[in-house]
């Protein structure tokens, strides 16, 4: 006589087994946990042209300006301030001159050297702000150009302009 | 006489790992909305600027970025977004492009002649700290040229690990 199949007697209810899931929702998680990297949002410093694309012919005079300018002399970043030569910082402050192994320029004689320019401004004409030019050398590293730029930003100054060299397409 | 209930050993402890499981699949929609699977942009080294601000880009606007980065061979690159290297007279051409494109253009208030109107587009400049800031006459020559004038330098506002550590 064949067998008979015995009848399961909660046929009412199916079960599923979750276990295959959970493992691939586990290996899902890892692989994300793995793959994503946080990182600081990308924030920007205004270098807005001017509408005249430079055009005009008014120019503050030469002696209203404060001029920061930066050289590169070999591997040594130098800076002046109007005529003031800025001297070079005792430490490695940042991770690119620690990288470099070089100290650039003391970045709060710069600082100092723009509050008393500005403390000791007389607004005249269109600038109600001190005009700050910033010139720098073609093969000065980026990183110094926007740390006076900060600088300047830092004491609320919007006259801001970059030297333009001769052939700027060179 | 009484009958002695016996008292059956438990089998085995039951968990019930329902609420892990949400938790997991919570992490899981996390992660999944916040991770960026493609590179979007050039790897650059930004400079640390603690006056840089975060700003929301505007509904309508459009931003380039201009990345200089460096290649293998440790010359410097200049991309617009994510395409090819580009000497400074192709990325004002590109530029250029981009402008009549977006086809948004605002009055020059010193200039009153409709050929001299000013691109509503945004330049970002994505520049490793370390690369010559000669580029930036470039760059700065290039949109003045396409007529953009809405440029702005990328930094971050700090930085918490070495990125010259590797």
């Amino acid at each position: 006589m064949a067998r008979r199949k015995k009848i399961n007697p909660n046929t009412g209810k199916i079960e599923t087994d979750m276990t295959s899931m959970i493992d691939v929702v586990f290996l899902l998680l890892i692989f994300f946990m793995l793959a994503t990297k946080f990182k600081l949002p990308e924030g920007t410093l205004r270098t807005f042209l001017p509408k005249n694309r430079g055009e005009s012919n008014s120019r503050p005079m030469m002696s209203e300006t404060c001029r920061v300018t930066l050289m590169l002399q070999g591997s040594q970043v130098t800076a002046w301030a109007d005529q003031a030569q800025v001297p070079t910082s005792d430490l490695l402050d940042t991770d690119y001159e620690s990288y470099t192994g070089v100290p650039g320029p003391d970045l709060n004689f710069i600082a100092d050297h723009i509050q008393r320019r500005k403390n000791s401004y007389v607004p005249l004409g269109d600038n109600t702000t001190l005009p700050v030019v910033i010139d720098f050398a073609e093969n000065v590293p980026y990183k110094y150009v926007i740390d006076v730029l900060n600088i300047v930003y830092k004491l609320d100054l919007e006259k801001i302009a970059f030297a333009q060299p001769e052939n700027p397409y060179e | 006489m009484a009958r002695k209930k016996q008292k059956k050993m438990p089998e085995g402890v039951d968990m019930d790992m329902t609420p892990m499981i949400d938790i997991v699949f919570l992490l899981i929609v996390f992660f999944m909305v916040v991770t960026e699977l493609t590179v979007q942009q050039a790897v650059v080294v930004l400079p640390v600027a603690s006056e840089s601000r975060v700003e929301e880009p505007q509904p309508g606007s459009r931003i380039l970025f201009v990345n200089v980065s460096f290649g293998k061979d440790g010359k410097e690159i200049l991309q617009l977004m994510n395409g090819s290297p580009l000497t400074p007279e192709r990325l004002l051409l590109e530029l250029k492009a981009e402008a009549d494109a977006y086809g948004i253009w605002e009055d020059n208030p010193f200039n009153p002649d409709p050929e001299k109107k000013l691109s509503g587009l945004e330049v970002t400049i994505r520049c490793d700290q370390g690369a010559k800031a000669g580029v930036i006459h470039k760059i700065f020559a290039a949109c003045k040229d396409a007529a953009i004038y809405k440029v702005r330098c990328a930094a971050i506002g700090d930085r918490f690990e070495d990125p010259y550590a590797n």
